[in-house]
């Protein structure tokens, strides 16, 4: 009897042991440790700044993951240059537990000195992270199999562009609506419109184009047919657009358009925020760069400024095409990641943190570190209020918050206010899936969900229709790069920089054959031949690579 | 009978060990100089070895690859050396002779003022630009000159031009306004050290002079001048150790891609590769090499100023 009462209670004893161990589950599906899991990372964005609805935003952020997940973030940001931060965190050693966002050649000094973690044997338990890859996850492991590294985003919208030209609609509308389609016609549209109005209302000059970035050359040059700068030959090998006929058309139009006298004349030294001020201001007609610029520093400022705004006052974005071009390819998609997140040798718990990971790759863990706290949050302008992205009920279903569709759709959302949710600055993403959930609706990006029944997104996408490619074997830097090579990118960066835009500025034909000509010569002078031979072996390596 | 033992022989002590417990106060002031410097400026020398090996950010110095003077050919055989090496030449170069000479020249200005409280206010006014940072220095004087800045506006308002002048974007201009700008911002405080010696000439002197007929240009040149040489040779010794420092701060500021063919010097281009690039063997190569150079100048300057003038640094 004795023995059976016995064996009764240790019995007893081992079951409630047992529950007490197991997690608990919370409304996102995740397993809340009994110890917290501690999340060091250095985030490698440079120049790093918040405003203070961000500041309240992030810190709630930070005690809502804490209280709801049992997941502690420790977060390093550098308001400098991030490379150069990180390059003095591995010289003194005091780099944490997982670096977000290293360049290629940071992610090779980590794995060369044994810095990196071995992730293989953990990847195929991070089931979000296996669904979201597919077969893209081989990418990542080197010649022996192993994987010591994990790309910062991958996957892409196929639809959603990254750069276009811009034209305000309702001045496009005034001149007559006319049909963009070559370089020529935009060119002739924007010159339209500056005859019309060459001053603003407050009798400021306006130009016709502005530029920032030196020009964008390796991305403009896809109207001409060049992929990221490069041209690629029938033999897969590279070429560099400051020595093919593309690359030099591309810079006779724009030379064409500067001596014109209507092009802004700090285009070649603009940085992204003088173009953004002089685009608010309304002086500047056209402008190529990301396609977010039009609504960033155009409509989305006008409407909360200018008391007579009107719906058609905004830039739409335009495609178009030299007519020598295969196709435009203005925007490359790497859906491989070109930036990459790293597991120290000074993390204890990699399980845990790959946890995590795989984690915020499922659809409420996106949904949280991207759109934000799901809920009602208190406003940041108006503390007596709340606002709410999304939300989430106890039993785990969800669903993006009505109000905010309806305001992310008709673009009146306030981006200003977003902070509050605690993600827009991307600290706690960690590793972004940027395709779609498998609801094929919904994504990491508030602004870039239900296309059809945003009418402006909608002109943009018909538009631009044409000009996305996937060039994930270009751009996916899967070789190391060694000294020689990158002593040669940066040292051809800084000739492109410095005598391209000489040539855009050249004032007559001889002068532009001259500059043209001084281009090439510092290119080749800064190695363009090393970089170009690695871009090659790279390309055709991942073009083997992934059709196996 | 008595023998009087000899006397002691006093042990002659060691002259440092003299003057320590002599001077033992002053010893006890420079002690923790003398350890910071230690600590702060000789130990980290050390470091210099990375110029010698093929550093990677993490790697201890002994563990690295040895390879010589692979960064030092690298960097003066690479194709854009002449380049470096004309930008920093020039900039310094203007500055050894006009801005070097500017702050003399404005000390005897001031000097020559009769009214004490002038002469304050202008002095006050010159050196408050020493205390502003370069970054808002820089961003005073890309405001100034932009393309849509107050100098444009004021030049097309007085009909002095007919089209709007890109001053920051005129690679040939940049020593130019470099050099002003250096010269506007250090003027007043390189003065100061001038306008202490010559505080120190004697009235006597003046007055002796004043007697045998001098005016006041003869007073400043055979009594003032004469009295700084000394001052004069020493700032000059010392800034021919700087002659491969041109700058770095202004040229990240108000430099741009279209100037910097004229504003890249040996510093930026350290920077760029040894530090963002995070090559830091090159970077320390280069900077090894610089200060050696500066050395050499700085010993040579000083032995032809000894030899010309009895005037030297050491």
């Amino acid at each position: 009897m004795f023995k059976k009462t016995l064996a009764l209670i240790m019995a007893l004893a081992l079951c409630l042991g047992c529950v007490s161990a197991m997690a608990e589950t919370n409304a996102f599906g995740w397993d809340v440790p009994e110890e917290t899991l501690k999340i060091s990372l250095f985030f490698n964005s440079g120049e790093f700044s918040t405003g203070e609805e961000q500041e309240v935003g992030m810190a709630a952020m930070h005690d809502y993951i804490l209280e709801h997940f049992n997941v502690e973030y420790d977060i390093m940001t550098t308001d400098g240059d991030a490379d150069e931060q990180l390059n003095l965190l591995l010289a003194s050693n005091t780099y944490p537990d997982i670096i977000v966002g290293a360049s290629t050649i940071n992610r090779q000094k980590f794995v060369d000195q044994g810095r990196a973690q071995d992730l293989t044997d953990y990847l195929p338990a991070m089931e979000n992270l296996n669904h979201r890859m597919g077969d893209m996850i081989g990418l990542y492991a080197d010649e022996n199999g192993r994987t010591y590294y994990l790309p910062q985003y991958f996957s892409n919208l196929m639809d959603l562009p990254d750069y276009s030209a811009h034209i305000r609609y309702d001045e496009w509308q005034e001149i007559g609506s006319p049909a963009i389609e070559t370089p020529e016609d935009y060119f002739n549209a924007l010159n339209a419109v500056y005859e019309l109005h060459p001053t603003t209302a407050a009798g400021e000059q306006r130009y016709t184009l502005g530029m920032y970035s030196q020009g964008l050359p390796e991305y403009i040059s896809g109207y001409w047919g060049l992929q990221r700068g490069w041209k690629v030959n029938d033999d897969d090998t590279l070429t560099y657009w400051t020595h093919t006929d593309e690359g030099k058309k591309m810079a006779k139009y724009f030379n064409d358009w500067w001596r014109t006298g209507t092009m802004d004349p700090d285009s070649f030294t603009n940085t992204w925020n003088d173009l953004r001020t002089k685009i608010s201001q309304e002086r500047v007609i056209g402008m190529i760069g990301g396609w977010w610029i039009g609504y960033n520093a155009g409509h989305e400022i006008w409407s909360l400024t200018d008391e007579d705004w009107y719906e058609e006052k905004r830039f739409i974005q335009v495609g178009f095409k030299d007519e020598d071009a295969e196709n435009a390819y203005v925007t490359l998609k790497n859906n491989a990641g070109g930036s990459w997140i790293i597991v120290t040798d000074k993390c204890e718990n990699v399980e845990g943190v790959l946890s995590w990971i795989d984690f915020i790759l499922s659809d409420k863990g996106i949904a949280l570190v991207n759109w934000g706290m799901p809920n009602e949050v208190k406003s940041y302008k108006n503390p007596d209020e709340t606002v709410c992205i999304w939300e989430l009920n106890e039993d785990g279903t969800w669903k993006f918050n009505d109000t905010a569709k309806q305001q992310l759709v008709t673009e009146t959302w306030d981006y200003n206010e977003e902070g509050v949710f605690g993600a827009n600055t991307g600290v706690y993403a960690i590793m972004q899936y940027q395709g779609r959930f498998d609801d094929g609706v919904h994504c990491l990006w508030g602004n870039q969900m239900w296309y059809s029944e945003n009418k402006w997104k909608g002109i943009m996408f018909e538009n631009m229709d044409g000009t996305i490619f996937d060039g994930t074997a270009l751009l996916f830097e899967s070789l190391t790069m060694d000294e020689d090579v990158t002593f040669a990118k940066t040292a051809v960066t800084d000739a492109w920089k410095q005598y391209y835009p000489q040539a855009v500025m050249a004032d007559s034909d001889e002068a532009f054959e001259a500059a043209w000509a001084a281009l090439q010569e510092a290119v080749e002078d800064a190695g363009i031949d090393v970089y170009a031979a690695y871009r090659t072996e790279n390309y055709q390596y991942n073009l083997k690579l992934m059709a196996d | 009978m008595t023998v009087n033992a000899p006397a002691q022989t006093k042990r002659k002590k060691h002259p440092f060990l003299r003057s320590l417990r002599q001077q033992r106060e002053l010893w006890l002031l420079c002690i923790p100089i003398i350890v910071w410097v230690a600590i702060f400026c000789y130990y980290p020398m050390y470091g210099l070895l990375m110029a010698f090996v093929n550093y990677t950010p993490g790697k201890e110095i002994w563990q690295c690859d040895f390879v010589g003077l692979k960064y030092f050919s690298k960097f003066v055989l690479g194709k854009e050396f002449p380049r470096l090496l004309r930008n920093t030449l020039a900039m310094s170069g203007l500055g050894m002779t006009i801005g070097f000479v500017c702050p003399i020249f404005f000390a005897f200005m001031l000097n020559e003022l009769g009214n004490l409280k002038v002469k304050k206010v202008v002095q006050t006014a010159s050196y408050l630009p020493h205390f502003i940072s370069w970054v808002v220095a820089g961003a005073m004087v890309t405001q100034l000159l932009a393309t849509d800045g107050i100098v444009n506006d004021f030049l097309m308002n007085a009909g002095l031009i007919d089209a709007r002048v890109s001053f920051l974007q005129k690679g040939e201009w940049y020593w130019g306004l470099y050099t002003v700008v250096n010269i506007w911002k250090g003027l007043g405080w390189s003065s100061i050290i001038y306008l202490s010696a010559m505080s120190g000439v004697d009235e006597e002197l003046y007055q002796a002079g004043s007697i045998d007929g001098l005016g006041r240009l003869g007073l400043a040149v055979h009594i003032t001048l004469p009295t700084i040489v000394p001052t004069i040779v020493l700032l000059w010794i010392m800034g021919v150790g700087n002659i491969l420092s041109a700058g770095f701060d202004q040229h990240l500021i108000i430099g741009n891609s279209l100037t910097q063919k004229y504003w890249d010097v040996i510093d930026t281009y350290s920077y760029r590769y040894g530090v963002q690039e995070g090559y830091y063997s090159m970077g320390t190569a280069v900077s090894l090499m610089k200060s050696l150079v500066g050395f050499v100048l700085v010993l040579i300057t000083n032995a032809i100023a000894r030899k010309a003038s009895d005037v030297a640094l050491f």
